[in-house]
């Protein structure tokens, strides 16, 4: 069978069900003709789908199929978890593709055991020292809150807009899914001479995922943005971020050929066709940080170009007059987007940097922490007291919140 | 049963590859080309086989589709070539004289009406499963199994007018949320049957 008969069939099948309604135009309705008219059994099908209850019946039966078993042995071959009846909850670590699969697979395993506990590699003790709180303000941890900036500064908060059609600009459709998660669709082709740009920023103790016109994935971190046009045109897709984001860029072709995505972060410029790869670019950490999960990624940075492997991160420091290429632990890069904060002999300060775009606190700091280092995890949506209380576990820091400040001083 | 997919956004989340799309779309699905391969292979292990394939192939290759026309000409394609495969190694296998019987199943119009009964299957499918859970039931319970208003009422414990403004609701969503997009096979048989609400 010929591609165009498939595509004809289809067509046929809503021109039936038209013609059922009698809802059929004038034109439609000499296509069904024409269509009875060119072989017996065409016509035969059409009038028996009508009669009798042969329809009916098939409904019924298909209603009746289990398809349980079917759905146990997809998400066994495919090692993807099987969420079981009515309920589904949103999953932990969220969209892996393909060959991340398994690695996030091992992700859960290694949270299932630890769950949220604290490890301190140099806890001697384990006695629970309370932090000291005055006045009552409630701090909560982040959640998924962002704004969308459209192309004529006119703003929409995320957060509290409702499911469903957000907002339309030009060809595209900007659409809120129900898990909250942004999307964006464009039914015709872009206007290449005037593209509209669209801005998502999180504040502090916000995050949020977007997924951008070519289906390309984004999680955005707190007190971070992406800018982007609301359609892709040309043989480039560029978009400009601020803060932390992750991508999973799916490739994309224009006339045939695969176009390149280009991420700029503060002047560092990530080129890719299709792959995953986080930037860290916060302004206020000692580095920008790109990571490359899967794919390949070429990096630019004031006139250096290096191309990076999966697992290696590109990191160039401020005030250093090159780069570095590491391997860091893939699941404390990628920990804030699964919803987690990892460290592995992590800096006090950075940890507090983390704390503060997250939970939305402003930290002072009384006397030198360089060299207090942690190691631990805990999930992102833990009460700060209670990281707090994991951080002062071991006598080597102690933290007083008033309000929205915290006040860290070394012991 | 389907909560948070729909057919609308089934096609995003396919990109992302949640999970939860997958589940829709196998439940959609699966049955509908379950007995479209069991028409052809006549033996229901083979028919789950060759389905549960289909959709394994489908994730591997993650085609990006643009539309919903793609992801239902890959799955009704894949379905109807794994079939005839899977037929002729058997035929190999298997006395001359049997082949006979499946010339006909192999047949392009027998093929093809198939498909077209199975988009249609599907189609309606979709629709009902946007209704809410018990409108569904009632509906199904009143169109598919042509169970008078007092045997949906004595059979869901429900009183005999919320069956009738449960149906009527039903068939008033279906107009609604169908009319748009395509046209409203349900409706249709709703008319047909002439049910008096």
């Amino acid at each position: 069978m010929k591609e165009s008969s498939l595509d004809e069939l289809i067509y046929i099948a809503g021109l039936i069900k038209k013609s059922q309604l009698n809802e059929l135009s004038a034109v439609e309705a000499i296509q069904l003709e024409n269509w009875k008219n060119r072989k017996e059994a065409n016509r035969e099908f059409a009038e028996q789908i009508n009669a009798g209850d042969r329809f009916a019946n098939d409904m019924l039966a298909l209603e009746q199929y289990d398809t349980t078993a079917a759905e146990q042995r997809f998400f066994s071959i495919t090692g993807m978890p099987f969420i079981d009846g009515e309920k589904r909850v949103a999953p932990l670590v969220n969209i892996f593709r393909r060959k991340a699969i398994r690695w996030a697979a091992a992700a859960i395993i290694l949270f299932t055991v630890a769950g949220s506990t604290w490890y301190i590699m140099k806890s001697s003790r384990s006695v629970k020292q309370p932090v000291a709180v005055s006045q009552n303000v409630k701090i909560v941890p982040g959640g998924n809150k962002a704004i969308l900036t459209r192309s004529d500064g006119s703003q929409v908060i995320l957060d509290s807009a409702a499911n469903g059609l957000i907002s339309r600009e030009g060809n595209a459709m900007v659409i809120k899914l129900k898990d909250g998660k942004l999307a964006y669709n464009a039914s015709a082709a872009a206007d290449e001479a005037r593209p509209i740009y669209n801005t998502v920023s999180t504040p502090r103790g916000g995050q949020y995922q977007i997924t951008l016109p070519d289906g390309t994935g984004v999680w955005l971190n707190s007190a971070s943005s992406i800018t982007f046009p609301t359609q892709f045109s040309g043989n480039e897709r560029k978009v400009k971020i601020t803060g932390e984001a992750y991508f999973e860029v799916t490739s994309h072709l224009s006339k045939g050929i695969k176009t390149k995505f280009i991420v700029d972060a503060e002047g560092t410029s990530i080129t890719v066709l299709g792959t995953h790869f986080n930037v860290n670019a916060y302004t206020d950490e000692e580095a920008i940080k790109a990571t490359l999960i899967e794919g390949s990624i070429k990096v630019n940075k004031g006139g250096l170009t290096t191309m990076i492997k999966p697992g290696e991160q590109f990191r160039y420091s401020n005030g250093a007059t090159n780069y570095e290429v590491l391997r860091p632990d893939l699941e404390e890069v990628l920990a804030w987007k699964n919803g987690k904060f990892i460290f592995r002999n992590t800096g006090a300060i950075t940890i507090l940097r983390q704390i503060s775009r997250w939970y939305d606190v402003d930290i002072h700091y009384k006397g030198a922490l360089s060299g207090i280092m942690f190691s631990g995890g805990i999930s992102r949506k833990d009460n700060i007291e209670k990281l707090l209380e994991l951080l002062q576990l071991d006598e080597r820091i102690r933290f007083e919140i008033k309000g929205r400040e915290i006040t860290v001083s070394p012991k | 049963m389907i909560s948070a997919v729909n057919d609308h956004n089934c096609l995003l989340l396919l990109k992302t590859n949640e999970n939860a799309a997958w589940q829709y779309l196998i439940r959609i699905y699966f049955p509908v080309l379950f007995r479209f391969a069991h028409k052809i292979l006549k033996d229901e292990g083979n028919a789950e086989d060759v389905v549960s394939d289909v959709f394994v192939k489908l994730w591997q290759q993650h085609a990006d589709f643009d539309d919903w026309h793609q992801v239902k000409k890959y799955l009704y394609t894949a379905t109807r070539n794994s079939c005839l495969n899977a037929l002729r190694s058997k035929q190999r296998e298997k006395a001359r004289h049997e082949s006979f019987a499946n010339a006909y199943v192999q047949n392009e119009d027998v093929l093809g009406n198939e498909i077209l009964y199975s988009e249609i299957l599907a189609e309606t499918r979709k629709a009902v499963y946007e209704l809410p859970p018990k409108m569904r039931e009632v509906f199904i319970l009143a169109y598919f199994k042509k169970m008078t208003n007092e045997e949906i009422a004595v059979y869901l414990n429900l009183s005999n007018q919320t069956v009738r403004n449960q149906k009527a609701t039903a068939l008033a969503m279906l107009r609604k949320s169908l009319q748009p997009k395509f046209s409203l096979p349900v409706l249709a048989i709703a008319l047909t049957l002439k049910d008096l609400c």
